[in-house]
C-alpha cells in the first residue's frame, strides 16, 4: 500500500542525489544562517544552535546554496549542522525509510572497489577544519545526534569517499572521542582500530580489507554476505571468525530481507559481542531487521539499551510497530518521545500517522495531524495528506476516506485517487474502486489498467433507483421454498458432526470420550496436512490400523468443507473422501453401526480392551 | 406523477451531495474543515481507546508495562497472560501480503467476472489451507454478495468465517448490518449493533451509522432512528448532514414537519453555523415547508440554493413538486444531463431517469418515456430489473404490449435477469391480448429460470389456459408444478374439474394416485368428495377406495422391505465383526498379524508431504497386542 507514497519519495530522492552532486563545496559562506533562522523563528530545537557556534556557521553555507530545502541529508557535512534536519525541510529525513533498497541496491551495482575510490585523495583541508570541530563534540541532546549520512545509499560514491576521508584524517587516535559520528562507514570503525595501517594504505579498502582478512583467517566473510549467504556467514562466525562493521550491515540486512528471525538473533549476538556494538548506525539497523523479522519486543530491547539515539532510530522503531500491527505501541513511543522533548519532524508525523493507520486510531491521527501544524509548524506534504488518508482507508472507513479527499485544500491527484483506489480494493468496494480508477486515469493516463475486466452491474440499486414501493414482487413470488428445493436443502442438511462416542472403549465420562476422539491419530494428519498445503489440493493420509467409524464420519465431513479430495489408506482399504461421500460406501460404518453389547462384551473378555 | 414528486425530491437532493462536494474544491466548503474533535489531546483519545481494549480483556501495550514497571521497581514481573475470552483482534492491512495478497487478487478477478459462488468456494476452501485468506478478502466476497442481493450465501459465508476463527473488522459489521436491514430485520441490526458496541475492540465508523439509521428509516423505525442519533452523538461523532438528511426525510415521510424543522434546528446549532452547505439538507427542508402548504418559504429556499451554483437544480424538485410546470421540470433533467460528467461530476442518475420515465408515462407520452429510458447508457447509468419492470408495467396496463416485449428482449444484452414481476406482468398483458400461447411460454421459462411464482399466478395461468380450451397445456403445466409448488384444494379441483369436463376420469385418478403417494395430506376429505363425486357420474364412485387401498398395500410393503435390510445389514455387520474375532479370541495367527503390523507401525500416519506423524501411543498399542479393530491414541 506504500507504493503511491514510495513512488513520491523515489522521485524526490532521485532528486536529492542528482542536486548534491552537482554541487560545489566551499561556496557561499556565512550566507545563510540568517535566512534559516526567519523561515523557522518559533522553532524549538533552537536551542540547539548553542552547542556548537563555529561547526553551525561552518557548515551551513555547503548546504544551502544548491537546494536549502532538499539536500542536508546528502551532505556529508551534514552531522555537524544536524538542526537542518529539524527545520522545515520535508524530504530530509524520509530518506531512511528506503535506505535499505538504495543500500542493497546501490551496493551491489558498487562493486568491491568502487566505495573506495579517493581514499586518499581528499584528505585535505577537511581534517583540520573538523579537527576544530572535535573539542564541542557534547551534543546535549541525543535528537541533535543524527544523520551521520547514514541514510543515504551506498552507491552513491563521492558522498562516501568524502565522508570516509574526514574520518580518515581525523582520527589518528581512536579513542578520540566515544560520541563521535562514525562519519559514513563501517569502514571507518575499522580504520580507527588500526590507525596506522589503513592510513599506510591510503588508496582504499581493497587492501585494508586483506588486512581485516588476515587477521580473520581464509573466509572472506565480506564476500559471503555480499553473496548472500547468511547461514556460511554465521557458521564462519561460530568458529571466532570476526566480522567488521561492514559485514554486519550487510548480515542485517540479508537478515531483515530474509525475515528470518533465527538467524536475526544469531547475528545480534555477535553484534553485541563485537567492538561496534554502540555504532549508532549499526544499532538502528538492528532495529530495522528485528522489526522486519516481526519481533518488536526484540527491537524495544536494543532500542531501551541503545548508548545513544537519533531520530532514525525513533522512526525505525515507531514504523517497525506500525508495520506489525502494534499501532498502539508506536503511539505510546511517539508520547515517550514529545515528553523527552524531543521536537517532531515531518519524518516522526509521517510514521506517526502510519502508527494511527495501524491501531486504526483516526481520532488521534487527525489530532497529530493537526497538531503538526499548529504545535510544530510543520506544513502537511502531500505524503501527509496520503498518511492521512491511509488512516482512514485502512481502518476500513472507505466513505470517509472519499468525503476527505473532496476536502482537500488542493485538487487530489491521481496519487491520491490511486491510494483511494487500492484502500477501495482492499475493502472489496468495487463500485468505489472503478470511481477511483477513472478519476485517477483522467488525471494520469499511463496508470489505466490494460484488458480490465468490466464491472458486473449490480443487481438491486434500491438506493438510488427512487422506485421503493413500487416492487410487486410478493404479489407474484411464492413466499417459501418450492418442494423440490425444500427438500434439496434437507438433504444438504443432514450432514453434521456429532461425536459417535461408541469407538472410545475406555472407561471415562462422555466428555473425556468426546475428547479423545479429537486426538486420532488421522486426524490430527489431515489436520496437519491442510495447514501445510495450498487450498484445494488433495491429502494422501496413510494409516496402519483400521480407521474408526467416527473419524470416517468425521472425515467425511471435512472433505466437503474443505472441498478437497482426502484419500485415507486404513489397513484394509482406501477411502477416498470427497464431497462429504467416501468411496467404500460406509461399509465400515454400516458395520460398526449394529455393534452391539454382545459383540462388545466378548471383546472385553478376551482382553481387547484392557490397556487401550 | 403524484408518486414522483416525493421520490425526486429525495432523488434530486441525494445526487446533489456529491456534485455539491465534489465542485467545490476551489473554495474549500465552510463547514469541513472545522473538524469538531471529541478529544483534546492525543493523550485522551489513546486513553480512551485503551481502556476500551482493556475493557475488552485485550492487553494494553508492551511499552505500557514496561513505563508502569520503571515506575514501581518491578511489583509484577510477568504480565499476566492473554486472556483466552479476548475477542480477537482482526488483522492489520500488512497482513495483506504475499500468498494471501495473491489470493485476494485471484478473488477479486473472481467476483469482477460475477462469479460468485467460486469466489465464495474458493474463500471457504483456503480457510483450511496453508493461505488463510484475510479478513479484507471475507468482506470483499460478502460485499459482492451483497451487491449481488445473494443474502443467504452472504450469511452463511459469513457463520463460516466467523466459526473458523476469522477477526471481523468494521468493514464486516458494516456489511452485516446493510443485510439486515436490506432484508427488513431491524431486530437483528440492531442486535448486531449492540454486539458491535459491546464486544467489537473497534469502534463503529460513522458509516455504521448512516447504514443503521437509513436502515431503520427506510423500515419505518424513525422513532429508534432518532434515538440513534442521540446515541452515536453521545460517542463523541461529530454531527453528520447526511443523517440528518435521512431524519428528515423519514419525519417528511410520516408527515411530521415539525420534526423536520426540529431536526434542522438542531443541525445548525450542533454544527455552529447559520447555513448548511450541504445540499442533502435542503430537499428535505423544502418538503418540510411543503407540507406546511408554506409553497412561498419552499420557492425562497430554493432560490436561495440556485445561488450556490450546483445546487441549481432545485428547481427541477420545485417544478415537480407543483406538478403544472412539468415543462420546465424536464429542461431542467436535460441540464443536470449536461453537467453530468462522469466520474468527477455525477449529477444524475438512475434514480433522475426513473423519475422522467415515471413523468412521461404518467402523461401518457409513452414513446419519449421509452426513448428517454433508452438514452439513460450515454450517461452511464444502467438500469436495474425493478427499473425495467416498472416500466414494462406502465406499458402493459396501457396496452402497449409490443413496447413492452421488445424491452423485455433488451434485458438479456444488458445483462438485467428478468424477475417474477416482470414475467408476470407480461403474461397477464399476453392474456389480455387473447396470446395464451405466448402467456404460457413467459410461464415456463420464469420456472426454468428457478424463478417461484406463487399460488395465484400458477391459477391465473391455469384459468387463462383452460378458458380457451387448451386442457393438454394445461395438464402439463399442472405436471410441471406438482412437485414444486404447494397447491390447495381449489387449484387441485380446478384441473380436476377441467378434466372431469372432458372425459378424462383416468387422468384423474392418476392425479389422485400422485397425491396419495407424495403428499397424502393434500388429499383432503373436500377434494377426495370432489373426486368421488365426479367420478359417481361415471358410476366409478369405487376407484378411489381401491386406489386408497392400493397405496396403502404399496407402503406397507415398502416399509417391511426397509425392516429386512436393516436386518440384513445388522447380521452382515456381526458376520465382519465376528470374522475378524478369532484372531483375537484365540490368539492363532498372533504372531503374523504382529509381524506384518510392526513393519507398518513406524510410521502411524503420513501426510501426502510426507510429513511424519508419530504418534508413539499408536505404535506401542500396535506392536504390543497386534490389534488392529481399533487403534486408541490417547493425548
Amino acid at each position: 500500500m506504500a507504493s503511491p507514497l514510495s513512488s513520491i519519495l523515489r522521485a524526490r530522492f532521485s532528486f536529492t542525489i542528482v542536486s548534491s552532486r552537482g554541487k560545489v563545496r566551499p561556496s557561499l559562506p556565512f550566507i545563510s544562517v540568517p535566512k534559516t533562522l526567519t523561515r523557522n523563528p518559533s522553532f524549538p530545537g533552537i536551542r540547539a544552535l548553542s552547542t556548537s557556534a563555529v561547526p553551525d556557521g561552518f557548515h551551513r553555507p555547503n548546504t544551502q546554496p544548491s537546494n536549502p530545502s532538499l539536500n542536508f541529508n546528502q551532505n556529508p557535512d551534514n552531522q555537524w549542522a544536524p538542526r537542518n534536519n529539524d527545520i522545515g525541510n520535508p524530504s530530509s529525513n524520509r530518506n531512511s525509510n528506503f535506505q535499505n533498497q538504495g543500500y542493497s541496491s546501490g551496493y551491489a551495482n558498487s562493486g568491491v572497489n568502487q566505495g573506495y575510490p579517493n581514499q586518499g585523495g581528499l584528505n585535505s583541508g577537511q581534517g583540520d577544519l573538523q579537527g576544530g570541530m572535535n573539542p564541542s563534540p557534547n551534543f546535549p541532546n541525543q535528537g541533535f545526534r543524527q544523520n551521520q549520512n547514514y541514510p543515504s545509499p551506498r552507491g552513491n560514491v563521492n558522498q562516501w569517499s568524502n565522508n570516509q576521508n574526514q574520518g580518515y584524517g581525523r582520527n589518528p587516535t581512536p579513542n578520540l572521542d566515544r560520541n563521535y559520528p562514525p562519519q559514513g562507514g563501517f569502514q571507518n570503525q575499522a580504520y580507527q582500530q588500526n590507525p596506522n595501517q589503513s592510513q599506510s594504505y591510503p588508496n582504499g579498502g581493497s587492501e585494508s580489507r586483506s588486512v581485516m582478512s588476515d587477521q580473520a583467517g581464509p573466509p572472506d566473510l565480506l564476500s559471503l554476505c555480499r553473496e548472500g549467504k547468511v547461514k556460511e556467514v554465521i557458521e564462519h562466525m561460530d568458529e571466532v571468525v570476526r566480522a567488521n562493521a561492514e559485514c554486519f550491515s550487510f548480515l542485517f540486512q540479508l537478515c531483515a530481507n530474509s525475515k528470518k528471525f533465527e538467524d536475526a538473533k544469531k547475528v545480534h549476538d555477535y553484534f553485541l559481542r563485537s567492538t561496534f556494538r554502540s555504532d549508532l548506525q549499526l544499532n538502528n539497523m538492528v532495529l530495522d531487521m528485528y522489526s522486519k523479522c516481526g519481533s518488536m519486543t526484540d527491537a524495544r530491547r536494543v532500542f531501551d539499551h541503545m548508548p545513544d539515539r537519533n531520530m532514525d532510530s525513533w522512526h525505525l522503531m515507531i514504523n517497525g510497530y506500525a508495520a506489525n500491527g502494534l499501532g498502539d505501541d508506536g503511539l505510546a513511543l511517539f508520547e515517550q518521545m514529545r515528553k523527552l522533548g524531543l521536537p517532531p519532524s515531518e519524518q516522526t508525523f509521517l510514521s506517526v500517522l502510519e502508527a494511527c493507520a495501524s491501531a486504526e486510531a483516526i481520532e488521534e491521527g487527525f489530532i497529530h495531524f493537526e497538531s503538526m501544524k499548529a504545535d510544530y509548524g510543520i506544513s502537511p506534504g502531500i505524503e501527509h495528506y496520503l498518511g492521512l488518508l491511509g488512516v482512514l482507508g485502512k481502518s476500513g472507513h472507505l466513505a470517509e476516506a472519499e468525503a476527505y479527499i473532496e476536502t482537500l485544500p488542493f485538487k487530489p491527484t491521481a496519487v491520491i485517487w490511486e491510494a483511494l483506489m487500492n484502500y477501495a480494493r482492499i475493502h472489496g468496494d468495487i463500485d468505489l474502486e472503478d470511481r477511483a480508477e477513472e478519476l485517477m486515469v483522467n488525471l494520469d493516463p499511463s496508470k489505466a489498467i490494460t484488458n480490465k475486466i468490466p464491472t458486473p452491474p449490480p443487481k438491486k440499486q434500491s438506493s438510488i433507483n427512487m422506485l421503493v414501493g413500487k416492487n410487486r414482487i410478493p404479489e407474484f413470488r411464492n413466499p417459501t421454498l418450492y418442494k423440490d428445493d425444500e427438500k434439496l436443502r434437507a438433504a444438504k442438511k443432514e450432514q453434521a458432526y456429532v461425536p459417535d462416542t461408541r469407538y472410545v472403549l475406555h472407561d471415562i465420562d462422555q466428555e473425556a470420550k468426546e475428547q479423545a476422539l479429537l486426538y486420532h491419530s488421522e486426524r490430527l494428519a489431515i489436520a496437519y496436512g491442510l495447514i501445510s498445503t495450498p487450498a484445494r489440493t488433495p491429502l494422501r493420509i496413510i494409516k496402519n490400523l483400521r480407521v474408526c467409524g467416527d473419524c470416517h464420519n468425521a472425515i467425511k465431513i471435512m472433505s466437503r468443507i474443505v472441498g478437497r479430495e482426502l484419500i485415507v489408506r486404513d489397513n484394509k482399504r482406501f477411502h477416498h473422501f470427497k464431497d462429504g461421500k467416501c468411496s467404500c460406501n460406509d461399509y465400515w460404518v454400516i458395520g460398526l453401526s449394529y455393534w452391539d453389547p454382545w459383540l462388545f462384551s466378548i471383546q472385553q473378555s478376551c482382553g481387547f480392551s484392557s490397556n487401550l | 406523477m403524484a408518486l414522483s414528486k416525493l421520490s425526486l425530491l429525495n432523488h434530486i437532493t441525494k445526487t446533489l451531495t456529491k456534485p455539491c462536494r465534489l465542485q467545490s474544491h476551489a473554495p474549500p466548503p465552510t463547514f469541513l474543515p472545522i473538524r469538531l474533535f471529541s478529544f483534546a489531546t492525543p493523550e485522551e483519545a489513546a486513553a480512551e481507546r485503551r481502556k476500551r481494549k482493556r475493557r475488552l480483556r485485550i492487553e494494553p501495550p508492551l511499552s505500557a508495562f514496561r513505563q508502569q514497571q520503571q515506575q514501581q521497581p518491578r511489583p509484577s514481573p510477568s504480565p499476566a497472560p492473554q486472556n483466552p475470552n479476548a475477542p480477537k483482534l482482526p488483522e492489520p492491512v500488512s497482513a495483506l501480503s504475499g500468498n494471501r495478497l495473491n489470493l485476494h487478487n485471484r478473488i477479486l478477478k473472481l467476483i469482477r467476472e460475477n462469479d460468485l459462488e467460486e469466489a465464495a468456494l474458493l474463500t471457504r476452501h483456503s480457510i483450511y489451507s496453508n493461505c488463510r485468506p484475510t479478513i479484507y478478502t471475507c468482506n470483499s466476497v460478502m460485499a459482492a454478495q451483497l451487491r449481488q442481493s445473494k443474502y443467504s450465501e452472504l450469511l452463511s459465508l459469513h457463520r463460516f468465517i466467523t466459526q473458523a476463527g476469522v477477526a471481523a473488522n468494521v468493514v464486516t459489521y458494516n456489511l452485516l448490518l446493510n443485510v439486515y436491514l436490506d432484508c427488513r430485520k431491524t431486530d437483528l441490526a440492531l442486535e448486531q449493533y449492540k454486539q458491535l458496541i459491546n464486544d467489537a475492540p473497534f469502534n463503529p465508523s460513522p458509516t455504521t451509522y448512516r447504514i443503521l439509521i437509513k436502515g431503520l428509516v427506510d423500515n419505518q423505525q424513525v422513532e429508534k432512528a432518532l434515538e440513534l442519533k442521540d446515541e452515536m452523538q453521545s460517542k463523541g461523532f461529530k454531527p453528520d448532514p447526511t443523517i440528518y438528511s435521512y431524519l428528515m426525510l423519514g419525519q417528511a415521510k410520516n408527515s411530521n414537519a415539525d420534526g423536520v424543522f426540529e431536526l434542522y434546528e438542531e443541525l445548525k446549532q450542533k454544527l455552529g453555523t447559520d447555513e448548511i452547505s450541504d445540499g442533502v439538507i435542503y430537499g428535505n427542508l423544502m418538503k418540510g415547508y411543503f407540507l406546511k402548504g408554506m409553497e412561498t418559504e419552499a420557492m425562497e429556499l430554493y432560490k436561495k440554493a440556485i445561488g450556490e451554483g450546483s445546487l441549481v437544480k432545485m428547481n427541477a424538485i420545485a417544478g415537480f413538486e407543483q406538478e403544472r410546470k412539468v415543462e420546465e421540470a424536464l429542461r431542467l433533467f436535460e441540464r443536470m444531463k449536461n453537467e453530468h460528467d462522469p466520474p468527477r461530476k455525477l449529477s444524475v442518475n438512475l434514480g433522475s431517469y426513473n423519475i422522467v420515465v415515471d413523468g412521461y408515462c404518467a402523461a401518457k407520452k409513452f414513446g419519449d418515456a421509452i426513448d428517454v429510458f433508452n438514452s439513460m447508457g450515454e450517461k452511464r447509468c444502467s438500469p436495474d430489473t425493478l427499473s425495467y419492470n416498472v416500466l414494462i408495467d406502465h406499458l402493459c396496463n396501457n396496452d402497449k404490449l409490443a413496447e413492452a416485449e421488445e424491452l423485455y428482449n433488451g434485458m438479456g444484452d444488458k445483462k438485467v435477469n428478468p424477475d417474477e414481476y416482470t414475467f408476470v406482468t407480461l403474461m397477464d398483458a399476453c392474456f389480455k391480448e387473447n396470446r395464451p400461447d405466448d402467456a404460457a411460454q413467459y410461464f415456463k421459462t420464469m420456472v426454468e429460470s428457478k424463478l417461484r411464482p406463487n399460488l395465484a399466478v400458477y391459477n391465473r395461468l391455469m384459468e387463462g389456459l383452460v378458458k380457451v380450451g387448451k386442457i393438454d397445456e394445461a395438464k402439463s403445466f399442472f405436471d410441471l408444478m406438482i412437485p414444486k409448488l404447494r397447491m390447495n384444494d381449489d387449484a387441485y379441483k380446478f384441473i380436476m374439474n377441467a378434466l372431469f369436463e372432458n372425459g378424462r376420469h383416468d387422468e384423474v385418478l392418476k392425479i389422485v394416485g400422485g397425491m396419495l403417494r407424495e403428499d397424502p395430506n393434500d388429499f383432503t376429505e373436500e377434494v377426495e368428495e370432489f373426486v368421488r363425486e365426479g367420478l359417481r357420474k361415471e358410476g366409478r364412485e369405487d376407484e378411489v377406495t381401491n386406489l386408497k387401498s392400493e397405496v396403502e398395500r404399496e407402503k406397507a410393503e415398502a416399509a417391511a422391505k426397509v425392516a429386512e435390510e436393516a436386518e440384513r445389514a445388522k447380521a452382515s455387520a456381526r458376520a465382519a465383526v465376528a470374522s475378524l474375532l478369532p484372531s483375537k479370541l484365540l490368539g492363532k495367527k498372533d504372531d503374523e498379524v504382529k509381524d506384518g503390523e510392526e513393519e507398518e507401525s513406524t510410521e502411524d500416519a503420513v501426510t501426502e508431504n510426507g510429513v511424519d506423524y508419530e504418534t508413539s501411543e499408536g505404535v506401542v498399542i500396535s506392536s504390543k497386542e497386534g490389534n488392529g479393530v481399533s487403534e486408541q491414541v490417547t493425548a
